[in-house]
């Protein structure tokens, strides 16, 4: 991403922040004072929020109107390996974008939309960690080329594994599984 | 002093139980496995383990959780000394050094070294924790609602600013955090705040769901999405430590340890920033800082005892204000609540053998860690060759169990799912999640503090500001946004450089 970019991209996000903080404090305004308790204003519930709110979007102000350079927004090595130097390769930010969007895409249909509806919970986790794995390769590609024997090693390890965390949530941490 | 090694010595005997041995060792080693995984971060092992131990004795519970801290802590230099990439944050600065002696063939030896180095740097901290915690507590007992209000923003803006590369995105995720912690029904009257008439969200969000999505999910993304190929070095030589390493460095681990426990102590910075500032200090006052940058076993003991003392060093504050010394302390200190333990002033008075509990807890891990660093090498780092495709959508499954088994609601779920989204987009542009999750365990804290405060003083907001330590707590604050701001720092320059200017205007001698 260019300089030009990253200064868009922290102005839109100032924006957001100010929209939100603006939100916060309109909120925190229309809550209840609880003025039939006969408490004092100063300890209303919306106090605190709507002072956040206001440090949010004072915050979201500075950013929208900064000069100079701003942090480094990217696709890349997690944060925590910021400080390293690490060998690139060719992979562009669009395989990183790909892998990444079928990763949440997988992970949001697994936990979001199918856990707790109906299918048995090991049935459902070792069916996601299969086509997890099968479709999320180190391959330069996204998703990646089927193999027989990466089918194989998936469909191992995701009935072990699911059937591990099954029977030790169940019967040993005694949680009525989903 | 004699009854604070009385309470020492009975809880070591307390944990020298074979169920307790095996739970230390065993989380010491999953901990330096988990540490030795690049992306896995101490605070992801803190938190999914949170969820593992929830029905644990809270004794035993901590115990896995202070010794997996330790040990991811530690696991961290092995990746960063063979593949140049820091297991934890708490390594970057091990990487330095560490991987360029791996280069010249000497992989053992930095390895002895980061193992000779945390074992110091931990057993240094652990005495400042069995030292300072009584006495921080005793202080703390003169502390009102201002001074912690103070101390929870404090936290904040301190983290906001040492863990983000730019401040004022550290301080908007440590406000975001602030006010996530305020939804739901509020501590003082019961009142639900922004809840919509929605039954889930008026208990508010649960802790440990935002903590897995924050940490747990929003990780699982930020590994996705790497483009690198890691450059592994399996071959080494022996990993014992010379003698010679350890006692001509002594100045260099000495220092290191007191800046370790000393940045652990600052609320919300992190190992990182210790292991940092110990290296920066031992280059600068170095006899040979030429070799730092090319192999300096000087540099890497430095980083490498900074950052484990800081652990031993960020449970101090946490243990005696209940303000966390950092994002795997704010963990704990939750999982510590949800076990019943509550820290902060009163615990020396009414609790005082859990803070020895919690020194024996940081022995364990140690010796786990001597043990397991020494003898046990390339069996751990087989962990390294497991590819991240496999390894992320485990730890996923891990995320929603976890965040499920809580209190058996697939709300918890959603919550994980939709904080973990959000974080990981944050992190995308540069808002770091540490301030974030310190938001979220102080917010509660200075939530309350302040409208009790305010209650005390009838409205009045002046005892906030002029109670002696309040008045250093708010200088702090101030100062810490003032020089960060750029704006801000350009007028005060601006302002110092037209007040000299007249000064010397009028007196030109």
């Amino acid at each position: 991403m260019t300089l030009s970019g990253k200064m868009t991209a922290d102005r839109v996000g100032g924006i957001i922040w100010i929209v939100l903080g603006a939100a916060i404090v309109f909120g925190s305004w229309m809550m209840d004072r609880l003025t039939h308790l006969q408490i004092h204003p100063a300890t209303a519930p919306g106090l605190v929020p709507g002072l956040l709110g206001a440090g949010i979007a004072l915050l979201g102000l500075i950013l929208v109107f900064r000069k100079g350079e701003a942090a480094t927004p990217d696709f890349g090595p997690a944060d925590n390996a910021d400080a390293a130097t690490v060998n690139e390769t060719p992979a562009d930010d669009s395989l990183a974008i790909r892998r990444v969007g079928l990763s949440w895409i997988l992970c949001v249909i697994y936990g979001g939309v199918l856990l707790g509806h109906g299918l048995p919970y090991w049935v459902l986790t070792a069916a996601f960690l299969f086509v997890h794995i099968n479709l999320i390769d180190e391959n330069p590609t996204v998703p990646a080329p089927l193999s027989k024997h990466r089918a194989v090693l998936a469909a191992i390890l995701a009935v072990a594994f699911a059937t591990a965390v099954a029977l030790i949530f169940e019967h040993i941490f005694l949680v009525r599984l989903p | 002093m004699l009854d604070g090694l009385v309470l020492f010595g009975n809880a070591v005997a307390s944990y020298l139980t074979p169920t307790a041995l095996g739970l230390a060792f065993g989380a010491t080693l999953l901990g330096i496995l988990a540490g030795c995984m690049p992306g896995l971060s101490a605070t992801l092992v803190i938190t999914l383990l949170t969820t593992l131990t929830l029905k644990m004795e809270p004794s035993h519970a901590i115990l896995v959780l202070v010794c997996a801290y330790n040990g991811a802590i530690y696991g961290g230099s092995r990746t960063a000394i063979l593949l140049n990439i820091p297991g934890t944050a708490a390594n970057a600065a091990a990487c330095i050094d560490g991987h360029a002696l791996a280069k010249q063939g000497q992989a053992g030896r930095a390895m002895g070294i980061a193992t000779t180095g945390s074992v110091v740097g931990t057993l240094f901290g652990l005495i400042c924790l069995a030292t300072f915690t009584p006495l921080l507590g005793e202080v703390a007992l003169s502390f009102g609602a201002f001074e912690f209000f103070w101390l929870a923003l404090l936290g904040v803006v301190m983290s906001g600013n040492v863990v983000a590369a730019d401040p004022l995105k550290g301080w908007v995720a440590g406000l975001l955090g602030l006010f996530v912690a305020c939804i739901g029904q509020e501590g003082m009257y019961a009142y639900e705040r922004f809840s919509f008439g929605n039954t889930d969200l008026a208990g508010g969000f649960g802790l440990i769901p935002v903590l897995v999505g924050a940490f747990g999910f929003s990780e699982v993304l930020m590994v996705m999405s790497e483009k690198t190929v890691r450059a592994k070095i399996m071959e080494f030589g022996s990993a014992l430590p010379r003698f010679m390493d350890v006692l001509s460095y002594w100045r260099t681990i000495l220092r290191s340890g007191v800046i370790g426990v000393w940045v652990g102590i600052l609320p919300g910075v992190g190992e990182d920033m210790a292991a940092w500032s110990s290296y920066a200090a031992a280059r600068r006052l170095s006899k040979e800082p030429e070799k730092y940058g090319k192999g300096s076993i000087e540099g890497l003991m430095a980083a490498e005892t900074g950052d484990n003392a800081s652990v031993p060093g960020g449970i101090i504050p946490a243990l005696a204000l209940a303000i966390p010394g950092s994002a795997p302390c704010a963990v704990l200190l939750a999982a510590m609540i949800i076990h019943g333990v509550q820290p902060g002033p009163m615990l020396m008075v009414e609790n005082p053998q859990f803070v020895y509990s919690v020194v024996a807890m940081v022995l364990f891990s140690t010796l786990g860690i001597l043990f397991f660093g020494l003898f046990f090498i390339k069996p751990m780092l087989k962990i390294t060759q497991i590819p991240r495709s496999i390894m992320m959508p485990l730890i996923f499954v891990l995320c929603v169990i976890g965040s499920y088994s809580l209190s058996s609601r697939l709300f918890d779920v959603y919550t994980m799912l939709g904080f973990g989204t959000l974080v990981f987009v944050m992190r995308l542009y540069g808002y770091p999640a540490a301030p974030f999750v310190l938001g979220l365990v102080l917010g509660d804290i200075l939530d309350k503090n302040l409208r009790r405060g305010l209650v005390l003083t009838d409205g009045d907001f002046l005892p906030f500001l002029t109670r002696p330590i309040c008045m250093i707590l708010v200088a702090l604050v101030v100062w810490t946004f003032i020089t960060n701001v750029p704006s801000l720092n350009a007028a005060m320059v601006r302002a110092r450089r037209s007040v000299t200017d007249r000064i010397f205007r009028r007196n030109p001698a």
